[in-house]
């Protein structure tokens, strides 16, 4: 195959039936794969009508056309589905080497319908197509269910739900090759409805380039680049991405204890250097990548496993009070084996742990109780006494103990790791965030911190629109190629456009790339719009909106976002209620749901 | 004034914090770096500070103030980044 | 009146542009897209001496009374802010460029600061070559492809997310053409010290 493989594989688990359809030539070029494609697909097979945990739903795995090619981080792939934590339009995008494997079966995506009658799970390999009986795996954890399958690096990959998806946990997420996840809005409570425990792959196709030499010459000038830029060359490898947890922490935007602070006195013992001196193991790759930032830990009881990331060192650091890094990364590690995004779970706590000092929640838990951790996790996985609350997340969780407004969340999302009120062009970011608050989908730490391309105020509002909304657009795109987005630090899209019309032989160029970026987006815009969303859930927690950051740095700060979302409604050719104007929908070839929004 | 340093500047610097004088971040930063030429060439490209290097004074990025001339006084606090890139 | 810091970035980038020999005078423009409006140097303005009344904040598409005071090539900064994400564009004149834009369709770097940053530079030909509807698509269209081109016998256009950022791309460009020139002056062979550096032409 070059560049797409031109097949989808879609399974019937209510019927049993696997069919192989061809993948849509002009549809593949307008929304490339990965998260588009998802996108696109779903549009068409999951409407407002259709409950998230029931059996119309879908799950859809995607690939893109430079997946597999060996091209720097052509290892990532995504999952699309109705959420059913937010009600959202759901994608999720994780490495490893499930992905490049998948692809490698000779398919582009695979659309997983209906709900089998009992535990079951899935396997590709050269031998064909099997829906294979998985009680005997049903209720295992996600390292034993691995092993179990046999998972064997670049050859046969596993892709499961631990207990948490089991259950239906709302927060619950997809694991693949042990450790990597495809973490956020519920896909592991969506394929746990189904009774599908895991998806096996092995492939023997390769996807080669059109044109080799202009493939060639494109890695070579990617890889250099690489290894110039310093942040992928030394920052992400030798410290990982908890690396920023000291800079997010010293410019006054780590959110502490549910976002009542804005700087975590612990930022430090939780934070990329000290896990680079305390707990690290070793550095680790995804396929096909030279950055080489995954974190190999261990910590001091003995227990091994990947991570903390950045998020993940938060959600059960600072959001929690809590600077005891081995409890963190256990806490990690757990969430790993369970199936459950780590974001979300420990901002639920967070939110927990303010509810109950308040009163408002029966329970002798408090910030900074890292003993309570095991127990939480646990429970919420298993949807026992508290843990029944926790696993709904915080809005729900929040909501039942009669206040929903200390939820820090975004149509039920939950906030990651920056407080907005320290950073108002993120602010928009969340509020505006087609799957709710999140960050991966236009974060702005680059330009309102790092100086990544350049140096913008982190305070000024006039002005963050286009560039938020270039972000997001870029995000999409590299989520629907699928790269990495460590790699777009530093390489940009101009570079993709090449490898891309290398691979597949078909021309794009970078602004052709980004059009796809704002196709994506607005499609995803268009979905939540469907589903009866409206420019009142473009909105953040009251207390970001009106409790000023009592200390520090960011002191005194609210975020204005009325003013920010007026000025990126107009940017993006959108009416003043946030709803894409027909010439926005001409332009970007979305026609076809002109008369969802337009009468 | 308190100096902070972070990431790989800690091994270079042998600490990661330190007492240092002057009236400018460029005083501070260059009493820092004195005697010690890895550190000098990690923060320095030569009179500037080094592409992706971050300095903030009190919480505040010095690119958006004076730069290198920015003026500090004893109860500020100096925090400089080398390059680092997250999620 | 626009926003200060807007202002002031304006203003230390267009004397930066002016001084190092970047356009004449009064040559060239810069704009910037905030929101739907398009913030540009107005017509007649000194690139080097640029006062806050040197700026008109005019609409992106339509009539509006902007479009009186503003640059002459408005047409071309509204095609580009259409076509590409651009959030920034600098037009300017870089003399070694344009010398080299006369005789070849694509400028090619030997230099390593160059080919590392831009790779090739393509040169379009516009026959009205100052503010016309083809001038505004065949701008434009090229910028879907790279950051910054070149008009024949005119000028470049850069676009980025910050003035700055294409501002850098139109200093990258004059320094990668005088050392073409001065190499050519020089009459030496060269000796390639640059792997694939054939394939910058296919960039």
């Amino acid at each position: 195959m070059q560049g797409w493989a031109g097949n989808i594989l879609d399974i019937n688990l209510t019927s049993g039936q696997i069919e192989t359809v061809p993948l849509d030539r002009d549809m593949a070029r307008l929304f490339l794969g990965g998260r588009g494609l998802g996108a696109r697909l779903l549009w068409d097979l999951v409407g407002p009508e259709v409950e998230p945990l029931s059996p119309e739903n879908v799950l859809i795995f995607t690939t893109g056309p430079i997946t597999a090619s060996a091209s720097q981080t052509s290892n990532r792939f995504n999952v699309s589905t109705k959420s059913p934590l937010t009600g959202t339009i759901l994608h999720a995008n994780s490495g490893g080497w499930w992905g490049m494997q998948f692809k490698r079966t000779g398919y582009d995506a695979l659309i997983v319908r209906g709900k089998a009658a009992s535990p079951v799970m899935i396997e590709i390999t050269p031998a064909g197509v099997a829906i294979k009986d998985a009680a005997h795996l049903w209720g295992k954890g996600v390292f034993e269910t691995t092993v179990a399958l046999e998972q064997n690096r670049n050859k046969r990959n596993v892709l499961c739900i631990g207990p948490a998806g089991e259950n239906r946990v709302r927060i619950a997420a997809i694991m693949n090759d042990k450790e990597r996840s495809l973490a956020r809005g519920g896909a592991g409570a969506v394929m746990g409805s189904k009774n599908l425990k895991a998806i096996v792959v092995e492939g023997l196709e390769k996807n080669k380039p059109a044109d080799p030499d202009q493939f060639k010459f494109m890695l070579y000038e990617t890889g250099k680049l690489l290894k110039a830029s310093p942040l992928t060359s030394q920052a992400l490898p030798e410290f990982g991405t908890a690396v920023v947890m000291n800079v997010v922490n010293e410019i006054g935007a780590l959110p502490t204890r549910n976002f009542q602070q804005s700087q975590f006195e612990g930022a430090d013992k939780i934070s990329g250097e000290e896990i680079t001196d305390t707990i690290l193991v070793k550095n680790q790759a995804c396929w096909a990548c030279p950055i080489t930032c995954t974190r190999i830990t261990q910590t001091k009881s003995g227990k091994e496993g990947e991570g903390p990331e950045f998020e993940s060192a938060w959600a059960f650091g600072a959001q929690c009070g809590i600077d005891d890094l081995d409890a963190i990364t256990e806490a990690n590690y757990q969430c790993n084996d369970l199936g459950l995004d780590t974001i979300s779970m420990g901002n639920t706590i967070g939110c927990a742990m303010e509810l109950a000092e308040r009163g408002l929640l029966a329970n002798d838990l408090g910030f900074g109780r890292a003993d309570r951790l095991p127990g939480l996790i646990h429970d919420t996985a298993f949807r026992q006494g508290i843990g029944d609350d926790l696993a709904e997340g915080s809005y729900r969780l929040a909501s039942k103990h009669g206040a929903p407004e200390l939820s820090m969340s975004v149509k039920k999302l939950e906030l990651p790791a920056y407080d907005p009120r320290g950073m108002q062009g993120q602010g928009l970011v969340f509020a505006t965030g087609n799957r709710g608050a999140c960050h991966e989908t236009g974060n702005m730490l680059g330009p309102e911190v790092l100086a990544l391309p350049r140096l913008i105020d982190r305070f000024a509002t006039q002005g963050k629109a286009g560039i938020v909304s270039v972000h997001q657009n870029s995000a999409a795109v590299i989520d629907s190629l699928v790269y990495c987005k460590f790699a777009n630090m530093a390489v940009a899209e101009e570079f993709f456009a090449r490898t891309l019309t290398a691979v597949t032989g078909e021309h794009f160029t970078a602004d052709d790339l980004m059009m796809v970026g704002e196709r994506v987006w607005t499609l995803e815009r268009l979905y939540n719009l469907r589903e009866g969303f409206s420019k009142e859930d473009d909105t953040l927690p009251a207390r970001l909106l009106h409790e000023p950051v009592p200390a520090g740095p960011s002191e005194g700060f609210t975020v204005k976002l009325a003013p920010m979302l007026e000025e990126y409604y107009a940017f993006r050719g959108w009416d003043k209620n946030g709803v894409p104007k027909p010439e926005k929908l001409k332009e970007l070839s979305l026609e076809f749901v002109m008369e969802v929004v337009h009468d | 004034m308190k100096v902070k340093l972070f990431g790989n500047l800690r091994q270079k610097a042998g600490e990661s914090e330190f007492v240092a004088p002057g009236a400018t971040i460029r005083e501070a930063l260059e009493s820092l770096c004195a005697d010690n030429e890895p550190l000098r060439t990690a923060i320095f490209a030569g009179a500037e500070l080094q592409p992706h290097v971050r300095v903030m004074v009190n919480g505040r990025d010095c690119e958006l103030a004076n730069g290198l001339a920015t003026a500090v006084s004893p109860q500020d606090t100096i925090a400089i980044f080398p390059p680092i890139a997250g999620g | 009146m626009i926003d200060q810091r807007l202002y002031e970035e304006f203003r230390d980038i267009g004397r930066d542009i002016f001084v190092t020999g970047l356009t004449s005078s009064h040559g060239g423009n810069m704009s910037v897209r905030v929101g739907d409006k398009i913030i540009i140097k107005r017509r007649g303005a000194q690139f080097g001496r640029l006062k806050h009344s040197d700026f008109v904040v005019t609409n992106f598409q339509g009539k509006d009374s902007g479009i009186v005071r503003a640059s002459t090539e408005l047409i071309v900064h509204r095609a580009i802010y259409e076509k590409t994400s651009a959030l920034a564009i600098v037009h300017a004149h870089p003399r070694t460029a344009i010398v080299l834009s006369l005789s070849r369709d694509e400028i090619i770097p030997i230099d390593n600061e160059g080919s590392y940053l831009l790779r090739k530079i393509p040169v379009v030909t516009v026959e009205l070559a100052s503010g016309s509807k083809e001038m505004a698509e065949k701008v434009s269209e090229a910028l879907r492809g790279y950051k910054i081109i070149m008009q024949r016998g005119h000028g470049c256009f850069a676009i980025g997310q910050t003035l700055e950022e294409a501002y850098h791309w139109v200093s990258a460009l004059e320094e990668v053409s005088d050392i073409i020139l001065e190499h050519k002056l020089l009459g030496e062979e060269m000796i390639e010290y640059r792997k694939h550096s054939e394939s910058y032409a296919k960039w």
